[in-house]
Parts: structure tokens; sequence; C-alpha cells
């Protein structure tokens, strides 16, 4: 991939970032928030957004930006209160932010929202500059330089190169197109000054910085006010992967009209530079002087013209990094950083060029920034791969010293038990690697359900809860499908419209629940809605006229329920287009189980219904106690085993339609045969029972041979090569070589539920 | 001990007009051939751990260096009754659309090229009901039944089992 693509792509995956921090600030503010630093969070977000934007060329982004970032600047500056501030607007103008983001991203023609931007536009009493004036994305840009408390990335470059670009394109008008609040003074009258026209290149050794000399200094002690023009000749740094941010290839070209000699400007430079780094040519003259400097120190320049207040933006640009200075080499990809990264510490000149500038920069967030680092996710599969290799052999070995004679295995004992807490402690550190919070997801929903909500004219409030449970990688890409699906189904079944709600004495707005924990080694999500519940005589009536019920069967309440997970069934009177198509829930099931996860639904009329998703914490390992019934060995999740015990000690009864139950904890439990259920080979002498919990949280035994052993397991799929297996959610090789099952509690279950009852009533698992 | 089939050996050998390469494999008296492309290698039998409630030709799942395959008996999908397996005995492995499996068989034969035009249709025979044979061939000695290993495949895998959870 060319370095700009790759730059490119590294924006729009800080955009994702940028706008889920933007919709959460001013979620935030909506509910009430009054604190400061959100609306600061919020102007930044969009402002690094339009930064970037500039800088790839997204003119329809930029213009929305531009426009959204004005208002927000309002907020800010308190021409606008923060309680009276339309949020609901700005929400909606995040999103359309997000879609101009991705319609930029995928290269498709974005939509234009003119009703949006004419809202923006009522906000403040001032008339705003109208974007329509759309000036190219070179000069438009340019933002205020209030740059240095935007979160470095992609998104300052993209201010610095915008900056650089308008500042040398045209450098005298550049004064008054916003990005700084120097009053514009008049371009400066170069023709009528008295002088000499003298040509600067400023060419540095690429050890500057080392020196502790920064360009600001070295252009600083020219006389402002003599200055025609700088330029800024990037053309020596070298791609970004092979940029080391403490070399300085930054090259100047400067036009001055002075009156200063020669020995003058050498002397300006004496302390800075060698007579190397620098040549001064006189335009009438043309003649390069190489003497060597004798002149005393400049007085302070003056900074009044316009072209420095250029100047001084310009070094203002190169100002703010210090984070990046700090930290050049924890970022693997310095990129956006390392154009501005050398230069030390902002200045006054910040200040004067930088007045906007939000008053307390995020230094939490900047801490974050400065130690994270993104790794291509195919590398963590590989080391994860290579783990997971190592899980196999360390316990193939383990097996092997445990049949040498004992001096040997007593010798080898505790080298081998290192190996293996080694072992699980790399496989945990690579597991914690991949892991992530669901806000990922998470943030994700509040704009679906505000967008439904209006379609669906229904009000809603949603609630999200546990947004930092973690979850492997691999499972946080599964979620966003099921649980839009979920929401979906909540907010246009589940929900009734504000006259339906109050009529049946209920407050107008809705609420639905998005809840993620962890229990019994998954991630469990649930949505809950307060609506109206699954309608179960139409849900039935409909599975009936399908077929998929027998006309005389007698259903549960609980099962009837379960039928919304069933192919082809939607209950909606008007087939809208947010759901009833009915392919929602059946496939959202069908997906969560080849992930060996679950899903699941309880309903109350009238009050609510609620869908649960269990899924597995990771795909990649599972910590499993490995048990053999007749021939054959398998593993069931430690996460699932709450005890084991010798069936002898625990009495038997027999239910009056045969099922098997035992007394445990003063509970009535009931029994499962793991050789009757997973059909084992060989003759099966159960004599341990194990207490197993399903993830409704209910209590079974299942009856097994012998405990081999409890091992960390690596999990491989069977669907890759062969298909679902009822009973078990995957499998893993032991360390003999030989695959064993990994048991899965609720499905086994349902297996052996299935076997026992008649085909009909076999639907939720069949159909 | 395991026979590696690169496309390295046969692909830059295949001769320009249309023929096709077939690896042939007995199973009793029969002998049946797929596509050289589609094995990935031969190896001797190995132990599978059987999976519940799978139908009856799926033997099991076996561990090909950290990959889990599942195993089909092509004696008992042809209606034969399930193989007997020794050390003897061999898997062939393949690929099939996007999965990989193992096919055991008796013994591997022959490597052999077949004009196209050579390969007559399946007569339909009333026992193949599920349409596991593809094409025949005649050689001088043998008939051989070109398979048509997806449907070998498709038969063992979750739709089969749903088949035959409900019929119990």
């Amino acid at each position: 991939m060319d370095p700009l693509a790759e730059l490119k792509q590294t924006f729009f995956q800080e955009c994702e970032e940028l706008l889920g921090a933007l919709e959460q600030k001013l979620q935030a503010l909506d509910e009430g928030s009054v604190d400061p630093e959100d609306v600061n969070a919020a102007f930044r977000a969009i402002h690094s957004i339009k930064g970037g934007a500039g800088a790839f060329g997204c003119t329809e982004l930029v213009g929305f930006a531009h426009v959204f970032e004005a208002s927000l600047d309002h907020l800010r500056s308190g021409r606008v209160a923060v309680e009276d501030a339309p949020f609901t607007l700005f929400l909606r103008c995040a999103d359309a932010v997000a879609d101009l983001v991705s319609a930029a991203r995928n290269d498709e023609p974005a939509t234009e929202r003119p009703d949006l931007l004419a809202a923006l536009e009522q906000v403040g009493k001032e008339p705003q500059p109208p974007i329509a004036a759309a000036p190219p994305p070179a000069s438009d840009p340019v933002a205020p330089a209030a740059d240095n408390d935007a979160p470095i990335g992609i998104a300052a470059l993209g201010n610095l190169l915008a900056m650089v670009e308008a500042k040398t394109a045209a450098p005298a008008a550049a004064a008054d197109d916003g990005w700084d609040d120097e009053p514009a003074a008049a371009s400066a009258p170069v023709a009528g000054k008295p002088g000499r026209d003298v040509q600067l290149r400023i060419a540095p050794e690429t050890d500057l910085f080392r020196r502790v000399i920064e360009p600001r200094v070295v252009l600083g002690s020219l006389p402002a006010a003599d200055i025609v023009s700088i330029r800024c000749d990037m053309s020596q740094v070298p791609p970004l992967e092979s940029l080391d941010v403490s070399d300085c290839w930054l090259r100047f070209d400067v036009a001055l009209r002075t009156e200063l000699s020669i020995e003058d400007l050498h002397g300006r430079f004496d302390f800075s530079l060698a007579n190397e780094e620098f040549e001064i040519t006189f335009a009438e003259e043309a003649v390069t002087e190489a003497l060597p400097a004798s002149g005393p120190e400049a007085a302070e320049p003056e900074v009044s013209s316009a072209v420095a207040a250029d100047l001084s933006a310009i070094l203002a640009m190169l100002g703010p990094a210090p984070e990046a200075a700090n930290e050049p080499d924890i970022k693997p990809e310095p990129a956006p950083v390392a154009v501005a990264a050398p230069v030390v510490v902002a200045e006054p000149a910040v200040a004067r060029a930088a007045p906007r500038a939000p008053a307390a920069p995020d230094a939490s967030a900047r801490q974050r920034q400065a130690v994270s680092v993104r790794v291509d996710l195919d590398r963590i599969d590989k080391l994860m791969n290579l783990v997971g290799e190592i899980v196999i052999t360390q316990s193939m070995l383990v097996e092997c010293v445990r049949s040498l004679p004992y001096d040997v295995h007593a010798k080898t004992a505790e080298g081998m038990l290192t190996l293996s807490r080694q072992t699980r402690e790399l496989q945990d550190h690579v597991m914690a690697v991949r892991a992530q919070p669901v806000k990922a997801v998470f943030q994700r929903m509040p704009r679906l359900v505000r967008e439904l909500a209006q379609t669906l004219g229904k009000e809603v409030r949603l609630v999200l809860e546990g947004e930092n449970t973690e979850v492997d990688k691999t499972i946080i890409e599964e979620l966003a499908d099921p649980l839009t699906h979920m929401i979906r189904n909540s907010m246009d079944h589940g929900l009734e419209t504000p006259d339906e709600r109050i009529a049946a004495g209920k407050p107008r707005e809705g609420t639905i629940r998005l809840i993620a924990e962890h229990r019994a080694g998954r991630i469990v999500i649930s949505v809950t809605d307060d609506g109206r519940g699954i309608g179960r005589d139409r849900l039935l009536a409909k599975a009936r006229s399908r077929g998929l019920v027998g006309a005389d069967e007698r259903l549960q309440p609980e099962e009837i329920d379960q039928l919304i997970f069933a192919a082809g069934l939607s209950t909606a009177e008007v087939i809208s287009d947010v759901s009833g198509r009915g392919v929602g829930m059946d496939v959202v099931r069908r997906n969560v189980e080849s992930l060996g996860g679950r899903i699941s639904v309880d309903s109350e009329p009238g009050r609510g219904c609620k869908f649960t998703l269990a899924l597995p914490l990771t795909l990649a390992v599972l910590e499993g106690m490995v048990i053999r019934c007749g021939d054959d060995r398998y593993v069931i999740p430690i996460a699932s085993v709450i005890e084991t015990q010798h069936l002898a000690s625990t009495p038997i009864e027999r239910l009056p339609f045969g099922q098997e139950v035992l007394r445990w904890r003063g509970e009535v439990t009931p029994l499962y045969r793991l050789g009757d259920v997973m059909g084992s080979m060989g003759t099966t002498n159960e004599n341990i029972v194990i207490i197993a919990e399903t993830e409704r949280g209910n209590n079974v035994g299942i009856a097994v041979d012998e405990i081999v052993g409890q091992q960390q397991v690596v999990v491989k799929s069977l669907e890759a090569n062969y298909g679902a297996v009822n009973g078990a959610s995957a499998a893993t090789i032991l360390g003999d070589g030989l695959v064993a099952l990994i048991l899965d509690i609720d499905s086994m279950l349902r297996l052996a539920a299935s076997a026992s009852r008649s085909p009909q009533s076999d639907l939720k698992m069949a159909g | 001990m395991s026979l590696q089939l690169g496309e390295k050996h046969f692909s830059s050998a295949q001769p320009e007009s249309a023929a096709r390469r077939i690896v042939t494999f007995k199973v009793g008296d029969r002998t049946f051939g797929i596509d050289v492309g589609m094995v990935r290698e031969i190896k001797g039998w190995q132990a599978t751990t059987p999976l519940p409630h799978a139908a009856p030709h799926v033997r099991g799942v076996l561990n090909l260096r950290g990959v889990i395959l599942a195993v089909y008996d092509l004696r008992t999908a042809i209606g034969l009754g399930a193989t007997d397996a020794t050390a003897t005995h061999v898997i062939v492995v393949v690929d099939v659309e996007d999965k990989t499996a193992g096919l055991l068989v008796d013994s591997v034969s022959d490597i052999v090229d077949v004009p196209v035009s050579a390969v007559r249709p399946a007569p339909e025979l009333e026992r193949d009901e599920h349409g596991l044979i593809e094409g025949l061939v005649l050689l001088d000695t043998d008939i051989v039944a070109l398979l048509d290993l997806a449907a070998v495949i498709r038969d063992g895998g979750a739709e089969a089992q749903i088949k035959t959870s409900r019929a119990a």
C-alpha cells in the first residue's frame, strides 16, 4: 500500500474513535452534563476530523464539519448556553458526519444535508460565515491553531499539511482565513519597503534537534517585519516508516526585503546554524556570500505584520508535539506526529496564534495515546496460534515425562511445572492483548436507536451498562450484528407508540437497557425493553399457519416465546423497513450458535421482553476438565462446573416420566448420563457426577466414568471443516494428539431433550 | 507416514488436450476415483473421535497437524456397512468446496489420465439416492466410479444431523 493510502486509512480509523468520542460527549451534554471539558472534547473531535479531511481532500466532509464546528464553538465561547443548545440537532449532525466519513472512506458520493446545515447556521445569534462559499479544501480546512490541544494524530498532521500548504500558497491572504484571530493586517507593502530582496535558503543538518535548536528559533532570529514569505520544503522528509523523529529534514526558503547587511544576517544565525547550513542570495547581485559572521545579537524582532502572523502560526504548528517528543519510540506508526515532532515545546508564539485553544488539555487522553500501539490483528492471530501450539506441545510433554522412570521424572518435574506456568502466563497475556471493551460495539447503538425512534415515531431512552466489559477481539466483531437485530426487534415489535404507552399506564418514553456482564466464563449481553412483550397468540397462530406447530399441539408459554427464533416468522402487522420481514431473529440465532453462543428470550406480556445473548469470552482457549465416558474423552469448560462428587453418595430418584433427578444442596437437580446423551462407545460405569451450571443459572448433574484431569485447551472449530455438532461447542486436541469434543451443557441438554420428545416439539433446535 | 501429492508433481505435466488426472482407490472390489487436484494428501489410518448422533458414514474427527477434520467412511456411504479400520487402511485427505475432509478407503491404487470424452454420465442407479457418483470411466480392467465428493460430504454435515435427530 502506498504511504498516502496508509495514512488515509489510519485517518479513517481515527475518525471512528473521534466520532465515538463526539457522540459520547454530545450524549453526556444532552443528558445534562455542564462540564466545559465535554464541550471542548466534542469540539476537538470534530475539529480533528475536519483537519484530517482537508488534508485528504474530502471536500464535503470538510464543509459540513466546518459549519458544525462553528456551531459548537458558540457553546465553547459561551455565546450559546449549554442548557439551551440543540443537542438533538448536534447528535443528528454527528450521525451525518459519520455518514460523510464512511462515504469518503468508500469513495462514494456524499449525501448533501442542506437541512442540517441550515439548522446549524441558526445556532448562535450571529450569522455564521456561509460555507456555501466552499473554498477549495487546501485553503479552507485550516483550523484554529488550537490544534495543539487536539489529539495528536493523522488529523493533526492533516491540519499541519493544510496549513503549510495554505501558508505557502498564499502567505499574504492567509491571515484572514479564520485560523488565527490576529487582526488581519494589510498585506505587507513589500514593494514600497526600502531595502534589498534577499533569498535565504536554510538547510540545517539533520542533527539540528539534537543540538537543541529548532526551526522556530532560527526563523525567529530574523526581523519579522522584513520577511516577505517563508516556504517550508518538506521534500527531504523520508517516508514515515523510515523517519527518525529526532532528525530534522525540514528546509526553509525565506524571502526577505531588508536593509540588513550580509554580515548582519550572518550574525543572526551565528548562534544557531553553521555556515554551510544556510545560503544567502541577493536578488540583484546573485552573489552567494559565505563570510564568517561577526555581528552582534539582534534585538527581539517585532511581530506585527500579516507575514509575522503567518510566521507565528507556522511556528505554532511546529510546536504542538511535545508528547511526541517525549515518547517518540512508543507509537509504531509515528506517522501522524513525525513531521511536527522534533520541535520541542510550544512557546508564547503559540498562545498568540491560538487564542481559541481549549483551556484544559485532556491529559489522560494524551497519556493513553502515548502508550497505545496499533497492531495488525493478523500478527496477534499468528502469535495466538503459535501459543496454542505451544500449549498442546507442553501438555504432550507433561504426559511423556510422566511415563519416565521416577528418578528422571523427579528431576524434570520442577522444570515442567515452571514451563506450564509460563506457558499459561504467556497465553493469558496474548489473550489480554486481544481483549477489548464491548464499548466499541455499544457506542454504535445510540445512533441506531435515535434513527429508529424517528422512523418509528417512538420515544426511547437507551441505557447502556457494563460497557467496559472486556471480551476477545474475535467476539467483538461478531457482536454488532446480533445486537443491532435485537435492538431493532425490541424497538419495532416490543415498544409501543407513546399514545399506546400512556393508554397502558406506562411513561411515554420507552426504555431499552443494553447490559453486558461476565457470567460463567461467558459474556452475557441482554437487551431488555419495557414494551408489550411477545404477542403469544399471534405468534402461535402464525406458527400454526406455517405448519411449524401442529394444530392440536399444546405449547408452554415459554416454548411459544422461543418460536420467535424460528425461520420465517414475523408478527408485525405492518411490514416495515426496520424489521418485520421475518428474517431477523432466526438468522441471529444461527449466527450466534455458530460462534458457540446462545440466544434466548424471556417475555412477560404487557411488561416487556428480554433477549439474552451469551457468547464465549474468546474463541481461542478455555480452561477445561477432561473427563472420560466409555472409550471417549470429553472436555467440560471449567466455567460451567460447580462441583464434582461420587454418584454413590447422592441418592438418585426417578420422576414419573423417566427423568432421573438427584438431591443436591437441597434442590432437585436433573441427572443426565453423558454416555447416553452423547452415544459414547464402550461400556459405561458412571460413578462420578459433575454438577454443572447452564446459561440460565440452573444446575444439572452429568454422570461420567472418570475425571482425567484439568487443563487449558485450545479451541478448534468443528464448523470449519465439518459443521455444528449437537452437544459440543467445539473440539480440542489432547496431549496424545487425539481429538476431544468440548461439551456445551445447554446444547447437550437440548440434545437429551430432543431424544426424549416428539419430533414436532423439537422445533426450536431443528428449525 | 503420509504421501504428499503436491501440485508441483502433476499440474505442470497436465496434458494440453482435455484430460482429467484421476486418483483411483478401492473399497472392497470396487474402484472409485476423484480428480487429483482435490487430493491434499494420503495418510494411513488414524483413530478418530466419534461425533454424537452423526450420520452413519461420518466416522469421526481427527487432528491433522492442528486442524480438525471429519473422516467419512466411503464403504458406509455406498451402503456396504462400516469399515473395520486397520493400519493398512488409508485416509485420502481432500479439499471439497471450502472444507478439508478425510475419506476412509481400503487402499489407493493408481493415478491415471483419462480423456474427458471417456467419462460417461452415471446411469440412474436406484441405490445411489444421494447422487454420490458423478460419472463412470472404463479402464482396461476396471470401471472407475467418479465420486461427487461434495455429495459425500454434504450428507454428513449439519443438515443430515437434523434429519437423523428428527427421525429419532
